[in-house]
C-alpha cells in the first residue's frame, strides 16, 4: 500500500503569531466589578520559615487562545491545571502528553485576552458568530478563505482596531470568567497554586518596510488572588503603559497584580529601549509604574533565551545559547540591542548613575508559552509550541521530510524553509523557581513581589544566593546555614546595602536529582560601565583566581546514544567575595549555574528516527539556571 | 417482437426481470450510494491540502490514516442523520449534523444507576486511580560525599544517645530536614528514584530509629522514618461520589463510541489506492 500525496505546502507563515500594532483604543474599565471567587486557605503542611523551592509554569495557553484553536488546540483550562498536576492528555497531533519530572507546584493559563474564546464560538453551530460570513471563511474548507479570514483577525490584534463583528465582550467576558473559575476548581493551598491570569499580546508594527513582523511586547498579567470581571486587552490599547495604568486601577480596586513580559528577544529592541512606548523620555515616573506593575521579566521559554546575545556578550563563553531572533510569524532578524535583559540591567544601572531612577530592576523567571496546555520542558521528550504545526518532528525539521533521505537534498517549501528559520531553533524550556514559605497563593505572589525566584531552561535545579557583610568563614557548613543566611544577608531578589565594607556572596546551586549533575556556578556581574562572567565554583575544583575558570571537568555526551559521560557535582557551594569589588559603584550580581552537557531535543528526535541529527543546530546543550540578582547599592 | 409482447409468459417473465432489474438497481444503489463510503484520491488530496493549510506541513501517513477515519466516521453518522430526514447533503450541514448525532448518541443512551457490585469491580480494577500512595514522615541528616568520616560518627551518635542534636548533625541540606507526610512520587521529585526505592524498602519495625546510610543522586543521608500512611485502596463507601463519577464518564464514552462503532458497522468502507490492512 502506497499513498501518495502531492499537494503543495501552504503560507502559514503570516499567521503563526498572535500580532498586534499601536494604535489607541479606549481602556474602559468602568464595568470592571469583582469576581471575589477566592477559595478559605487552609495551613498547608509543607511550611518552612526557610522556605522551599517550588517549580511552576506561568505561561499557557489552551482552545480558547484565538491561535491555539486554529493550531487545532481544542483542550481546556482544567485540562492544563490536570496536565500540570501529572495527569496525561493528549496532543493534537495524536499522542500523549505526560509532565516530566513530576507534577508542578504552580501553574497559571494565560490565554491571550484578544478575542478569547470567539474563535471556539465561530466554530460552534448555533451561535450569532458562527452564521456570520468571516466564521464560514474560517471554518470552511477553501484553504485560502481560511488564511485570510484568519489573518485578519491576527491583525486586529496586532492593530487594536476591533473588527466590531467579533468584537463579543460579554462572551470575552464569560470566557474569562471560565478560566478563572477553573483556576479557582483546581487551587489547592499546600499542594497545588494556581492564579486567574491572561496574556496581553501587544506587538509594534513593522510597516516602514513593508513585512508583517514587529517587536514584541507580550505580557502576562496574573492576579494575586481575586480578579476583575474583564481582561484589558491590546483591543483596548496596544500600548503597556495603558496596561499599567489598568493595573494601577486594578489594584485600588483590591486586585492586586504583576504583568511579566516575555520574548524580549524577539522585540525588535523595543522591550528594553531607553524611551517610552510613543517616544518620550523615560521619567522617575516611568521608572516606579513599570517596576511596580513589573518587578519580573521571562528570561527563557520555547521561543528562546533572552538572557544575553554573542554580539552584546563577546567574553562569556556561554551567551551562544538557545539564541532565537526571528520576530513573530516572520523571516526578519529582531534588533540585539534593548532585546536582553543582561544589558538592560547595565542599562538601568547607567539611568540610576545619570537621572536617579532605574526601570530594569527586575528578577527573573521561566515558562513554556505551550500552546497545546502543556509545557514541553524535556529534551528527551518534546513536543514544542503551536499544536498541529509543529508537533511531529518532520515539521519542526530535527528529523528530514523523508527520512530516506539525507540532509542535504531536503525539498525547499514552506514548511522546511518554516522548520528551518523558527522551530528547529526553539527550545525545551523552561520553569520558573520560587523561593517561598509554602505552596500556596499568599507565599508564592509574595516570592514574586520580592523577586525571590529563578529561572530553568527545564531541568529542576535548585539556586539559593545570599549576599551579607556578616557571613562568617565556614558558614557554607554551618548546620543551620540557609536559617543563618536569611537572618544574616539579602536574598536573591534583593538590595544590599554599601557600608564601606567588602560583601560575600553566598552561591549554592542543587541538582535536579531526576536530571544531569552540575558543572559549574557562575556569578555574572553587571555595572553601569560593563559585565563580567566569574566561575565561583566548579565540579573540577576551584576555579583559576586569575582567569575565573573552572578546568574541564571532562564531561560530554556519547552521541550515539545520547549518554552522558564523565562526573558531575550534586551540589556546588561556596562563599564568594567580588575580587574586583568597588564600593562606589552600584552593580548587579547574579548566578547562572551549568549542568554538564546533555543532548538538544533535536538530537534525540534523530536518534529515536535513526536519522542523522539537524546539522545547523547545536547538537549538545548545557541546561542552566539564572537567579534573580542582588543589587548592590552604594551607601550615602 | 411485436407478436413476443403479447406473450403472457413473455409479459411474465419481463415484469420479472422488471421487478428483479428494479430490485438490482435499488439494491445496488443502496450498496454503492446508500451504504459504501468512498474515499478517492481527490477527497483524501482534499484533506490533506487542509491539513497542510492549518498545519503548515503535510501530513504523515499516520496523520493521513487518522483524518481519514475521522471523515468515514463524520461520513456514516452524517448519513445515518440524512435517513433520519435531519437534512441534506452539504459538508458544513454534515459536519454538524455528524456532531448533532454525537450528541444524540451520548444523550439516548441514559445510563442506568450502577449496582454496588458494578462499582465494588470499577474500584478494584482501576486501583491506581483510587489508591492512596504510601506517605511517609521523616527526618534526614545528610552529607554530600560518601566517604565522610563523620558518617559513622554519627551514627554512632544518634544510635546510642537519645540526646544528639541530630539537626547539627553533618552538612547543610538545601530544602528540608523534616519532611511530613510525603507520597512517593513527591520524594521521588525531591531526592530521585533510587533514594525513594531504599526509603520505601526499609522495614516498618525500625520506624522511629535512625536507619541508613542511604544513597540519593544529591549524596548520603541517615533517616528516621517518624509515620507511615500505608499504601491503601479505600472502601467504596469512603470514595463512592468519586467512583461512580468516574464510573459514569467512563460508561457514558464507551456507549457513546459503540454506538458510533454500531452505526460505521453498517457501512462498508472503500478507500480508493489502499488495499485491505
Amino acid at each position: 500500500m502506497k499513498l501518495v500525496y502531492s499537494v503543495s505546502s501552504l503560507a502559514l507563515a503570516a499567521v503563526l503569531a498572535a500580532c498586534g500594532a499601536p494604535e489607541s483604543g479606549s481602556g474602559d474599565s468602568a464595568d470592571v466589578g469583582a469576581a471575589a471567587n477566592s477559595v478559605v486557605e487552609t495551613a498547608s503542611t509543607d511550611y518552612a520559615a526557610t522556605r522551599n523551592a517550588y517549580f511552576g509554569d506561568l505561561h499557557i495557553h489552551t482552545r480558547n487562545s484565538f491561535d491555539a484553536y486554529i493550531f487545532s488546540v481544542r483542550r481546556t483550562a482544567d485540562d492544563a491545571y490536570r496536565f500540570a498536576k501529572g495527569e496525561t492528555v493528549p496532543h493534537p497531533s495524536g499522542f500523549d502528553m505526560t509532565i516530566a519530572g513530576g507534577p508542578l507546584d504552580f501553574y497559571a493559563v494565560t490565554d491571550h485576552a484578544e478575542y478569547l474564546g470567539i474563535l471556539p464560538a465561530m466554530n460552534t453551530p448555533g451561535t450569532a458568530l458562527n452564521d456570520l460570513p468571516r466564521a464560514k471563511d474560517m471554518f470552511s474548507t477553501d484553504p485560502v478563505k481560511i488564511t485570510a479570514a484568519f489573518q485578519g483577525v491576527g491583525a486586529s490584534v496586532r492593530s487594536g482596531v476591533k473588527i466590531e463583528e467579533i468584537y463579543d465582550q460579554p462572551l470575552m467576558n464569560s470566557v474569562w470568567l471560565e478560566n478563572i473559575d477553573a483556576a479557582e476548581r483546581h487551587n489547592e493551598p499546600g499542594v497545588f497554586t494556581t492564579f486567574s491570569a491572561y496574556e496581553f499580546t501587544s506587538v509594534t508594527t513593522n510597516s516602514e518596510n513593508g513585512t508583517f513582523g514587529g517587536g514584541n511586547l507580550h505580557r502576562n498579567v496574573f492576579f494575586r488572588d481575586a480578579a476583575p470581571l474583564r481582561a484589558f486587552s491590546t483591543l483596548d490599547s496596544p500600548n503597556p503603559e495603558d496596561l499599567w495604568d489598568w493595573m494601577d486601577e486594578q489594584r485600588d480596586e483590591g486586585f492586586e497584580a504583576i504583568a511579566i513580559p516575555h520574548n524580549s528577544n524577539v522585540s525588535n529592541g523595543q522591550m528594553f529601549k531607553l524611551e517610552t512606548y510613543d517616544g518620550a523620555p523615560l521619567s522617575a515616573d516611568y521608572a516606579d509604574q513599570r517596576m511596580r506593575n513589573e518587578p519580573l521579566v521571562e528570561v527563557t521559554q520555547v521561543k528562546g533565551t533572552s538572557e544575553t546575545h554573542p554580539d552584546l556578550s563577546p567574553n562569556d563563553e556561554w551567551a551562544d545559547f538557545e539564541i532565537y531572533t526571528r520576530l513573530l510569524g516572520a523571516y526578519d532578524v529582531s534588533e540585539t540591542n534593548g532585546s536582553y535583559v543582561r544589558e538592560a540591567y547595565g542599562e538601568g544601572l547607567k539611568l540610576n548613575e545619570e537621572q536617579g531612577f532605574n526601570p530594569f530592576k527586575f528578577g527573573l523567571v521561566a515558562a513554556s508559552d505551550s500552546h497545546v496546555v502543556g509545557g514541553a520542558y524535556a529534551e528527551n521528550d518534546y513536543w514544542s509550541k503551536v499544536g498541529i504545526v509543529d508537533g511531529l518532528p518532520f515539521n519542526r525539521g530535527s528529523v528530514p521530510v523523508d527520512p530516506e533521505k539525507s540532509w542535504e537534498d531536503q525539498p525547499v517549501t514552506q514548511q522546511t524553509r518554516n522548520a528551518t528559520e523558527w522551530f528547529s531553533r526553539w527550545s525545551a524550556s523552561g520553569l520558573t523557581g520560587v523561593w517561598a514559605e509554602e505552596n500556596t497563593r499568599d507565599a508564592i505572589f509574595d516570592a514574586f513581589r520580592r523577586k525571590e525566584t529563578f529561572a530553568t531552561t527545564g531541568p529542576r535545579m535548585k539556586v539559593r544566593f545570599f549576599a551579607s557583610y556578616d557571613f562568617e568563614d565556614g558558614l557554607e557548613t554551618d548546620a543551620d546555614l540557609a536559617s543563618k543566611a536569611y537572618a544574616n544577608g539579602v536574598s536573591m531578589g534583593g538590595d544590599l546595602i554599601g557600608d564601606g565594607r567588602t560583601p560575600s556572596f553566598l552561591v549554592w546551586a542543587m541538582q535536579d536529582p531526576n536530571a544531569a549533575a552540575l558543572q559549574r556556578a557562575q556569578v555574572v556581574k553587571v555595572t553601569s560601565s560593563g559585565e563580567q562572567v566569574f566561575d565561583v565554583d566548579c565540579h573540577s575544583g576551584a576555579p583559576d583566581p586569575e582567569t575565573h575558570r573552572c578546568a574541564d571537568n571532562g564531561s560530554g555526551v556519547d552521541l550515539s546514544t545520547c549518554t552522558p559521560t564523565g562526573d558531575g557535582a550534586a551540589e556546588l557551594k561556596t562563599l564568594w567575595t567580588d575580587p574586583t569589588f568597588d564600593a562606589g559603584q552600584e552593580a548587579a550580581y547574579y548566578v547562572r549555574v551549568l549542568e554538564n552537557p546533555t543532548c538538544r531535543w533535536s538530537t534525540w528526535e534523530a536518534l529515536k528516527a535513526g536519522t542523522p541529527p539537524r546539522p545547523d543546530v547545536s547538537q549538545t546543550l548545557q541546561e542552566r539556571a539564572y537567579t534573580s540578582p542582588i543589587w548592590y547599592v552604594p551607601g550615602e | 417482437m411485436k407478436r413476443l409482447i403479447h406473450e403472457p409468459l413473455v409479459h411474465f417473465i419481463a415484469l420479472a426481470i422488471a421487478i428483479f432489474g428494479l430490485y438490482q438497481l435499488v439494491s445496488s444503489q443502496r450498496h454503492d450510494a446508500d451504504r459504501t463510503i468512498v474515499v478517492t484520491q481527490a477527497d483524501m488530496e482534499r484533506l490533506a491540502s487542509l491539513y497542510a493549510v492549518e498545519a503548515g506541513a503535510l501530513p504523515t501517513a499516520q496523520d493521513m490514516r487518522a483524518i481519514v477515519s475521522d471523515q468515514i466516521q463524520q461520513e456514516a453518522l452524517a448519513r445515518e442523520a440524512e435517513r433520519l430526514g435531519m437534512a441534506e447533503d452539504d459538508t458544513v450541514v454534515q459536519r454538524r449534523l455528524a456532531q448533532k448525532m454525537t450528541f444524540m448518541l451520548s444523550d439516548l443512551e441514559q445510563i442506568a444507576p450502577p449496582s454496588d457490585q458494578v462499582l465494588e469491580d470499577w474500584l478494584d480494577q482501576n486501583r491506581s486511580r483510587f489508591e492512596e500512595p504510601l506517605r511517609l514522615s521523616f527526618d534526614h541528616v545528610f552529607f554530600s560525599s560518601d566517604r565522610d568520616e563523620r558518617i559513622d560518627l554519627a551514627i554512632g551518635k544518634l544510635a546510642s544517645d537519645t540526646e544528639t542534636d541530630w539537626r547539627a548533625q553533618g552538612d547543610p541540606f538545601m530544602l528540608q530536614r523534616r519532611y511530613a507526610r510525603l507520597p512517593q512520587r513527591e520524594i521521588v521529585r525531591l531526592f530521585g528514584s533510587a533514594f525513594a526505592t531504599s526509603l520505601a524498602a526499609l522495614e516498618p519495625d525500625q520506624d522511629g530509629a535512625w536507619q541508613g546510610p542511604l544513597v540519593s543522586a544529591l549524596g548520603t543521608h541517615l533517616v528516621r522514618i517518624n509515620t507511615r500512611d500505608r499504601q491503601r485502596l479505600p472502601a467504596l463507601e469512603e470514595i463512592r461520589p468519586s467512583v461512580l463519577q468516574d464510573w459514569r464518564e467512563h460508561e457514558q464514552r464507551r456507549q457513546t463510541s459503540d454506538a458510533i462503532a454500531a452505526i460505521v458497522d453498517k457501512y462498508e468502507i472503500v478507500i480508493e489506492g489502499t488495499e485491505d490492512n
